[in-house]
């Protein structure tokens, strides 16, 4: 009984030390006890867990009600899912707004109605950069360097190249009237173009000037690239080229279709990609047989850090199969397949929904440091050319492309040093 | 044996009566932690149903799309309560507002130490400094052509006493162009890369000299950090060295500090004055100072941010009872009212010591008191900062400020005549 009494003893005072040191804080402020804090105390067991969704909606009411300054709610919604997208720390998973869904549609696609001509800003409207070949603008008369003042009469002064775009764009067969202001010609040329469906080219190429070897840069893969390919190569060959270089830097990818088929150009019924998904289920993509062109010249392939996705797979399958030789710097290493999900409101889920392997079993990916900075992946280039960054080096040109001059030496069989090649001697200006 | 008893059964019973007390103190201190130091009353006023436009409920879009990655995502989603806080991430980042920020669960850990006075890595307070013109450009979502019309610099705003880097002898206002060889991607860096380029294109120096811009400029593209990674790396972390590259006065200066743990007293005696610093327990020491003494000096210099939550309580202590202040919003929603209700019938005559680097809760009591004739302010022009921000924490232990209003000050009630 004694003993009993001790320890209740002991227990209360226990308790009163215990509320002496929670109300300590009160105490040494001067202040009546908080019974606020007790409250807390009590009730900081049973806080509810929250859904995701609820989570999400909580903290999206919050900030369109609460915040200091307008609020545009449907902004702020896609941002939201842009951000839950970027949670997966996947920099290929993203979401796209309508807008940006719809202009990746056109890309994809690589066709689109308009008058087919590249823009770059300009302050009066906007600079014909290039017409596409035989396309609708470059049949009117239009010409690289001309600048858009007006289109359908009204000044494009000051606007944006997007919104003159969308201007510019239309029903097919429709016309639309365009002013362009051309060097050396004072009054502005009006142009008139039907509007028609216009292929972006994404590919270009001709033979090198002083040799017999022929070059071919493919800028994307799109649905119409591999006909172009086809097109580009049928008129190379017909000019008996002694070797090919295939310029893939800075080709950010595609579609794999596109690529599958190009390769199909080289090798018939072997292995592209193996594709495995979450659920271990594995596709494979082979080349298709019977339209091998049997290209019996050297190749070489130039790639960079910005050949990604379709480009990196062209180039690590050439290489596998020891058809051609990779010329230039790491590529990206995009080791990874996207699907686009359309949404009910115009805008798309771009999701990666599965790895891929190169035909050596190779895999690709790449690793960053916490800066973002380039670790390791991608695929290696069989001779190491950085392009040089002195003054006046334009890709492409074989005067002043050191990369593009070492895939020259490759194909000719000529050996190349990979440390960089000292500048060449002024050339003589040609009267 | 019974010695031995009578010995141990007294000191156990001591021991668990303490352990009893001390388990007190912390579970107080515990769950007032739990509880954010927000600005309670703006809360439940400024909070109005807005209606949605969208065709699509947010809720419901954020659910379809969390199933979405659920199926068809390469690897399985395991978290989904990341995807949640993910989502709120990228509503704060759209606001493009620089006094708005998220803060992972490292970054608020160490954020909310600093408002109770523990300052980790060099012992400052930096932020990304934007002019009033990016400040409009980013704001109003003007489109920008050039990165350099929206790129903050990163500035020193305080050095806290007894840092290692006021042992070091870094200043407010010292710019910051680099942390250990990196470039952080500011205003200023941008144009000094700038500078090298145009001096390189121009070609009209020697060869060799060209030749060692370019390198230069080669070296400065590949080794650029963000200007809040910049940031993250002066104020987290308890050890190691790092070495600054700054601007001070329009010099270029390299200073090396060490990192770690800098404890700072809320209120410190500065001369005849005592410096403040907005911090946990800054009301409870001002409270004793003013028991005593009826005029009062306060520094209110290099202030830092400092806590809204413990303004709050310094304006008890130091200001009557009645309307301090309105938060103001660009809404069109009716201003918020901030009341000092117990307050001092009796409040000190105050002289607060202030300059540019008077900013945050340390400016709003500066303006607030002066406003009311009840503070004297000497010094120069404050820095303008009057964000109100709200804490919110998500359950991850992540969180983010929301600005609820700018802070405005209110006039006595027999001078209501010009605003």
């Amino acid at each position: 009984m004694k003993s009993f009494l001790k320890v209740l003893a002991f227990i209360v005072g226990a308790v009163a030390f215990f509320c002496v040191g929670f109300t300590w804080k009160d105490i040494k402020n001067q202040e009546a006890p908080s019974a606020e804090s007790f409250q807390r105390l009590i009730s900081a067991e049973k806080r509810v867990q929250l859904t995701p969704t609820q989570l999400f909606k909580n903290h999206y009411t919050h900030i369109s009600s609460s915040y200091y300054r307008p609020v545009d709610v449907e902004q702020l919604k896609y941002a939201g899912m842009n951000g839950l997208m970027a949670s997966l720390g996947d920099p290929h998973t993203i979401f796209m707004e309508p807008k940006i869904s719809a202009d990746f549609q056109t890309g994809t696609s690589g066709n689109f109605v308009g008058i087919g001509a590249r823009l770059e800003p300009d302050p009066l409207g906007a600079k014909i950069v290039s017409p596409f070949p035989n396309g609708p603008a470059d049949k009117a008369g239009m010409k690289a360097g001309d600048i858009i003042v007006a289109i359908d009469g009204e000044s494009t002064a000051n606007q944006e190249v997007d919104d003159l775009v969308t201007k510019i764009r239309g029903e097919e067969g429709t016309l639309v009237r365009i002013s362009v202001s051309r060097e050396g010609v004072d009054e502005p040329i009006m142009l008139t173009i039907r509007r028609a469906r216009v292929f972006t080219p994404t590919v270009e190429s001709r033979i090198l000037p002083g040799t017999t070897i022929g070059y071919l840069s493919i800028s994307e893969f799109s649905e119409p690239t591999a006909s172009q390919f086809d097109e580009s190569l049928q008129k190379l060959m017909s000019a008996q080229i002694s070797g090919l270089i295939i310029d893939l830097r800075s080709n950010g990818g595609g579609l794999l279709e596109s690529a599958t088929e190009i390769l199909s150009r080289f090798v018939a019924d072997r292995v592209v990609v193996k594709m495995k998904r979450r659920n271990g289920e594995e596709k494979v993509v082979k080349t298709f047989s019977g339209i091998d062109r049997e290209l019996k010249v050297p190749i070489a392939v130039l790639v960079n850090e910005e050949s990604a996705s379709a480009a990196e797979i062209m180039a690590g399958v050439l290489k596998d199969y020891r058809i051609a030789t990779l010329v230039g710097e790491h590529t990206y290493g995009k080791a990874s397949v996207q699907q686009v999900f359309p949404m009910a409101d115009g805008s798309s889920a771009k999701i990666t929904t599965a790895r891929y392997f190169l035909p050596s079993g190779t895999d690709i990916s790449r690793t960053v440091d916490e800066e973002g900075q380039y670790v390791s992946g991608g695929l290696k280039a069989d001779v190491r050319v950085e392009l040089e960054t002195r003054r006046g080096v334009v890709v492409g040109d074989i005067r002043t492309d050191n990369q593009l001059q070492a895939a020259v030496k490759v194909v000719k069989g000529e050996p190349v040093s990979s440390a960089p090649t000292p500048p060449p001697a002024p050339t003589p200006a040609t009267p | 044996m019974s010695q031995a008893k009578k010995f141990f059964i007294p000191a156990g019973i001591g021991i668990a009566l303490f352990a009893s007390l001390t388990a007190g103190v912390v579970l107080r201190d515990r769950t007032d932690k739990g509880v954010l130091p927000d600005p309670d009353a703006s809360r439940s006023i400024l909070a109005s149903k807005i209606d949605e436009r969208g065709d699509v409920p947010a809720g419901d879009y954020f659910f379809d799309l969390a199933e979405l990655l659920r199926d068809a995502y390469v690897d399985p989603v395991r978290d989904e309560q990341k995807l949640a806080v993910g989502a709120v991430r990228g509503m704060v980042a759209s606001l493009a507002d620089p006094d708005s920020a998220f803060f992972t669960p490292d970054q608020l850990k160490s954020y909310r130490n600093q408002l109770k006075g523990t300052y980790e890595g060099i012992g400052v307070e930096v932020i990304l400094q934007l002019t009033e013109d990016q400040r409009k450009i980013i704001q109003d979502r003007k489109r920008v052509t050039d990165f350099v019309q929206i790129a903050p610099s990163l500035v020193v705003t305080a050095v806290m006493p007894g840092s290692p880097a006021e042992q070091a002898g870094l200043q407010a206002g010292d710019r910051v162009r680099a942390i250990d060889g990196k470039w952080a991607v500011t205003k200023e860096t941008i144009e000094e890369f700038r500078a090298l380029q145009a001096q390189v294109a121009e070609g009209k120096l020697p060869e060799a000299e060209i030749d060692e811009l370019r390198e230069q400029l080669a070296q400065k593209a590949k080794s650029g950090i963000t200007a809040a990674r910049a940031r993250e790396k002066m104020i987290l972390g308890r050890s190691g060295e790092i070495e600054l590259a700054i601007l001070r006065k329009g010099e270029p200066l390299t200073i090396k500090v060490n990192k770690g743990v800098t404890q700072v007293k809320a209120v410190r005696p500065a001369g005849d004055a005592f410096r403040l610093q907005m911090i946990e327990g800054a009301a409870a020491e001002l409270k004793k100072l003013v028991t005593n003494q009826t005029e009062l000096t306060l520094d209110l210099t290099q202030s830092g941010e400092g806590s809204l939550a413990e303004l709050r309580r310094v304006f008890e202590v130091l200001a009557a009872p009645g309307e301090i202040g309105t938060l103001v919003n660009e809404r069109k929603k009716p201003p918020v009212s901030i009341v000092v209700e117990k307050g001092n019938p009796q409040p000190p005559a105050l002289t607060l010591v202030v300059d540019d680097t008077t900013r945050g809760a340390a400016e709003m009591l500066a303006l607030a008191l002066s406003t009311r004739g009840q503070a004297k302010l000497q010094g120069s022009r404050m820095a303008g900062d009057r964000t109100y921000n709200e804490l919110k924490v998500l359950p991850d232990g992540s969180g983010y400020l929301l600005p609820v209003g700018k802070f405005r000050p209110a006039l006595p009630a027999a001078a209501e005549v010009k605003s």
